[in-house]
């Protein structure tokens, strides 16, 4: 008997064989970063490259969700537009019942519980989307969760999903220190997916969320200037060596 | 018992409302904002039942921010007028909200204000001036005398507080304390709130 037809059957040895595939359609998608800093959260994409009669405003992977949470994902694209849609009604809604804007965690554990729903129901499969979510929380500490489709969530210092997310996991986990200011957060996202990205810096979006500001986007100019200072430095380290 | 008066200036739109809320014959709050803001340009304000006007601009303003961030750009007023005169009206025959509203707003790309008179009963209007509630039946020949296209910042605020006096003075039932607003291409600002005494000769004392 075939364990992978439908997402309701677990395998014999314990496994959601569709849950899985989800994030292997998770690790298909273009690379995702968040990086938190002391009181900065940034996120960085891969952009698909888009073809050349496209127009490339209209691909847009970072996406606010409130006016105070934005958030970024891998997988598929069409998947993400749910849940995205779903999210931005939900912080809405908590508005209208309780005045208050809502928390990141809050909406995170929603578009959580959203993804496990799909993993449990009849004649749905599961979302095949990771999601990074960022905003900052009621104390005024910047966040940074990761959603997945099997539901599960988790807060991280600094994360990755997508294609990449093994090399760019691994020079974050080298490189990060606490309590990075804004300059080097940006920096450190920019790094980390340069080394991975292949058309360069082209196809990165940059994203910074501070805290009671809207959020922006990096310009192409900053973008290419910070890269540029990154090869020059990578140039003279290889001259020293 | 409430009064809302609001007429459109050059380049601005100038609302007013008493700041009474009351049940019966007892007064609840005498400063009660009734002028709310839905975006950063737009004003709705409400007249009628207290419970209603909240519930039913609670959920105007969820669902203008709700467009907002979906679209990521933001709803003309004129757009918002007939969203709220369609949950108005789809409302009536089911469970009907006792809220008559004047919906203020400026857009940008038009450069202009405009103001919409709503009631209860999900009739919309564009106005260039316009009152809610009793003012209505004496602001309405003050506003039609005076009130030209165009009307500068300060003429236009001697025109409001003209109406302001007239409603005072005429009105049995006690409102002597207004909020006036003012929505500009800079957006929602509050003008003054001034408490009104006609029989010193019409002098208004300001407040704030």
């Amino acid at each position: 008997m075939s364990y992978d037809r439908a997402i309701t059957v677990f395998s014999p040895d314990g496994h959601l064989i569709q849950v899985e595939y989800a994030l292997e359609a998770v690790k298909k998608g273009t690379t995702a970063v968040g990086v938190k800093g002391k009181d900065v959260l940034v996120l960085g994409v891969e952009k698909k490259s888009t073809a050349k009669l496209q127009d490339p405003r209209t691909v847009r992977k970072i996406v606010q969700i409130d006016d105070h949470i934005c958030m970024t994902f891998a997988g598929l694209t069409a998947d993400s537009r749910i849940l995205i849609n779903k999210a931005r009604f939900e912080c809405q809604s908590y508005k209208y019942y309780y005045e208050d804007p809502i928390g990141v965690e809050y909406i995170t554990r929603y578009i959580a519980k959203t993804q496990q729903k799909y993993t449990q129901s009849v004649g749905v499969r599961p979302f095949g989307v990771s999601t990074l979510i960022v905003g900052y929380d009621s104390k005024g500490f910047p966040k940074l969760y990761q959603t997945d489709p099997s539901g599960n969530f988790s807060s991280w210092k600094a994360s990755c999903i997508g294609r990449s997310e093994k090399p760019v996991k691994e020079f974050l986990e080298k490189n990060y220190v606490d309590e990075m200011d804004e300059e080097q957060t940006v920096r450190l996202t920019i790094q980390s997916l340069v080394e991975v990205v292949e058309s360069g810096e082209k196809n990165i979006d940059i994203a910074i969320m501070r805290k009671n500001k809207p959020i922006e986007f990096l310009g192409r100019t900053r973008i290419a200037e910070i890269v540029k200072e990154f090869e020059e430095e990578k140039k003279r380290k290889e001259e020293e060596d | 018992m409430d009064s809302l008066v609001g007429f459109v200036g050059k380049n601005y739109v100038l609302i007013a409302g008493d700041t009474n809320a009351g049940r019966s014959i007892m007064r609840l709050k005498d400063d009660f904002d009734k002028l709310v803001p839905i975006d950063s340009h737009k004003i709705l304000a409400k007249s009628g039942e207290i419970g209603d006007g909240n519930q039913f601009c609670n959920l105007i303003i969820r669902n203008v921010s709700l467009y907002r961030i979906r679209n990521e750009t933001e709803l003309t007023t004129k757009s918002v007028a007939h969203y709220t005169r369609r949950q108005l009206a789809t409302a009536i025959r089911k469970n009907p909200y006792s809220v008559n509203l004047l919906l203020g707003g400026y857009d940008k790309k038009d450069q202009k204000g405009s103001l919409y008179y709503l009631d209860y009963l999900g009739s919309s209007k564009k106005i260039n001036y316009g009152a809610q509630g009793y003012a209505a039946l004496f602001v309405g020949s003050i506003l039609d005398r005076f009130w030209k296209e165009d009307l500068d910042f300060e003429d236009g605020l001697e025109l409001m507080k003209k109406c302001l006096r007239e409603v005072e003075k005429r009105l049995i039932i006690g409102t002597r304390c207004f909020l006036i607003k003012m929505i500009n291409s800079d957006g929602i600002s509050v003008v003054e709130k001034v408490m009104i005494n006609s029989k010193n000769k019409n002098e208004i004392e300001e407040e704030n």
